[in-house]
């Protein structure tokens, strides 16, 4: 991901008249937990996940760049639903292009709210771990999820 | 923290050790590595090889292991089913297949909504590739002697010919927008 981002820089920087200043992008899902190095195992499918939606331009690069590795931009990533309080983490910082991946504990909370059984095997693992911020009871209280039945 | 919170994560443990069990099989690395290789998942404890692997093992892993493995066999099926090594299909891929194929309404397939399985179809593969959709038609009768007239004149199949009549119309509909 980082080498993608760190193109993309470049790209909007030979390209800045007609860009832009900057562009932040905002990772969630699989991709945010992968990129996290948790000491779980996470699966991914090859797509990728922004928050929200940039400049038209930017994201088409950012496809063609994906692609070269053999990845692809969710093209309803921004629809995901992540919890209002949600922290980013710092991922990249280039001269055009800043990138965050989302904290782990609100990506968990949003799959435990919207896509449950696709992702039991990683709430349980994630719950075990060393890698478990206790934030996530809270919010599950808060935002209605039942983290006892997908367990 | 609470007693409900440590009971919740204590259970949680005890399923944790009966996933990493499941993940000690051998069906888990085998598919999920000829997936990574096939660049269609990403993890990083999983060896990427090119050995294929039975139908049967994919869905043993999708259904026990990661559900991920379930949401993308349909495309592999019809896109790149070259690495799996074929076994009778089960009656509910058979009818999410056929209705991919058709252009159906797209069934669930084992908990896996069809919205889900069905993107990853022109991203298998050749990419954008997408699997021919059958219709069927019912012509008049001098409908369809135009359309044996036409495929005779043209040199084209049948088929052809009413693929090229959808791309015309397309063509005139585009100028007269214009």
């Amino acid at each position: 991901m980082k080498e993608v981002l760190r193109a993309l820089d470049k790209w909007c920087v030979d390209n800045q008249s007609s860009l832009p200043a900057h562009v932040k992008l905002h990772v969630v899902g699989q991709t945010a937990l992968l990129e996290a190095n948790l000491s779980i195992e996470v699966v991914a499918t090859v797509d990728v996940d922004l928050k929200f939606q940039i400049d038209y331009h930017i994201k088409k690069k950012l496809e063609e760049l994906l692609a070269a590795e053999g990845k692809v931009l969710d093209p309803v990533g921004h629809e995901a639903w992540m919890p209002e309080e949600t922290e980013y983490i710092s991922l990249f910082k280039g001269e055009r292009v800043e990138a965050y991946i989302a904290k782990p504990v609100y990506v968990i909370l949003s799959k435990a709210k919207y896509a449950p059984y696709k992702n039991r095997q990683l709430i349980i693992d994630y719950l075990a771990s060393d890698d478990l911020n206790p934030l996530l009871f809270d919010l599950a209280k808060k935002y209605e999820v039942e983290l006892a039945s997908i367990v | 923290m609470s007693k409900e919170r440590n009971l919740l994560i204590n259970k949680a443990k005890s399923k944790a050790k009966g996933l990493k069990k499941l993940r000690e099989d051998k069906r888990y690395s085998l598919v999920l590595g000829r997936l990574k290789s096939e660049g269609l998942i990403e993890a990083k404890s999983i060896q990427a090889h090119r050995k294929k692997f039975l139908l049967s093992e994919a869905l043993w892993v999708g259904e026990n292991i990661e559900p991920r493995v379930l949401e993308l066999l349909p495309a592999i099926l019809l896109k790149k089913p070259s690495i799996i090594l074929f076994e009778e299909l089960p009656e509910d891929l058979k009818l999410v297949l056929n209705s991919i194929k058709q252009g159906r309404v797209l069934p669930k397939f084992r908990g896996i909504p069809g919205a889900s399985y069905r993107q990853w179809v022109p991203l298998v593969g050749k990419k954008g590739g997408q699997p021919a959709v059958s219709k069927i038609f019912r012509f008049k009768y001098e409908e369809f002697c135009l359309l044996k007239e036409l495929s005779i004149e043209m040199g084209l199949s049948e088929s052809e010919v009413v693929k090229e009549g959808l791309k015309s119309l397309k063509k005139c509909t585009k100028c007269l927008q214009v």
